[in-house]
């Protein structure tokens, strides 16, 4: 079987032929962005590995029972999981969710490699708990357009679809979230890139 | 291209959704133009500082959701 190349699709298909290894590829793949989308939303760590394994699972489970349906959509699926789960968690809670009830690069480039001390990784954890929490404080819709388009992999055009908006609309508003965002970090004189 | 229209397009570029015609009409004026080139790269210092604050989950949590697809794929 080959490994890396293959695409979401096909590991799904190789899964559901039997070969194990294909959905550890997909969650390793996966993983960063399914369970930051968690964490943004619940804060907690704990709470966001619990979720994180509830979501891996029910697609698992979904996957085995034939009833995968998402052709070429497998992350946007996955995270529509998870923040579904997310959503069931606060009302159990009784509290509110973080973002409306909806249905549903490569990382670290910017990082320079060189041998951290445990300082620098501790202050990089802090730096990027920061941004997080930067984002959790963006206004609703452009933190729901950036949680969408950049860890659910939707395209604007479903993100305009799913919150009833233009998709100039849409793109307007992760333009200001990316500006804002910006804005933030520059006042707290964030380096993100240490 | 009105001013909006060139921002948005620039958020479509940032992410991989302009078609090809577009792609090199939306580079050749971020390297022509340097107020276009100037919006970009701040574009792109938010895009690139969101990926840098993606966590991982543990090393643990992984095992167990592995683990639950290899315990399921004997059943």
């Amino acid at each position: 079987m080959r490994k890396t190349s293959m695409s979401d699709q096909e590991l799904v298909n190789q899964y559901l032929l039997g070969h194990q290894t294909a959905i550890e590829q997909l969650i390793h793949r996966h993983k960063r962005k399914i369970f930051t989308s968690i964490m943004l939303l619940v804060k907690d760590k704990q709470l966001a590995e619990d979720l994180f394994q509830d979501t891996l699972i029910k697609v698992i489970n979904t996957l085995r029972s034939g009833n995968y349906n998402e052709e070429g959509k497998f992350l946007p699926w996955v995270v529509r999981i998870a923040h579904n789960l997310v959503i069931d968690h606060f009302r159990r809670e009784k509290r509110m969710p973080m973002l409306r009830e909806t249905e549903e690069f490569s990382i670290f480039d910017t990082l320079h490699s060189y041998d951290e001390n445990a300082q620098d990784k501790l202050l990089k954890t802090q730096i990027h708990a920061e941004i997080r929490e930067l984002i959790n404080q963006l206004p609703f819709e452009q933190k729901e357009v950036l949680l969408m388009r950049h860890f659910a992999d939707m395209s604007f055009k479903e993100i305009a679809e799913l919150t009833d908006v233009s998709i100039n609309t849409a793109l307007g508003r992760m333009r200001y979230a990316l500006i804002n965002l910006r804005k933030m970090i520059e006042d707290k004189k964030l380096n993100f890139q240490l | 291209m009105d001013e909006i229209s060139t921002l948005n397009d620039l958020i479509r570029f940032a992410y991989h959704e302009t078609d090809i015609l577009e792609t090199v009409l939306i580079s050749n004026l971020i390297d022509e133009d340097p107020i276009i080139g100037a919006l970009y790269h701040e574009l792109m210092m938010s895009v690139n500082a969101i990926d840098a604050s993606l966590e991982d989950p543990s090393d643990d949590c992984i095992k167990s959701v592995c683990g639950y697809a290899q315990s399921i794929a004997y059943n």
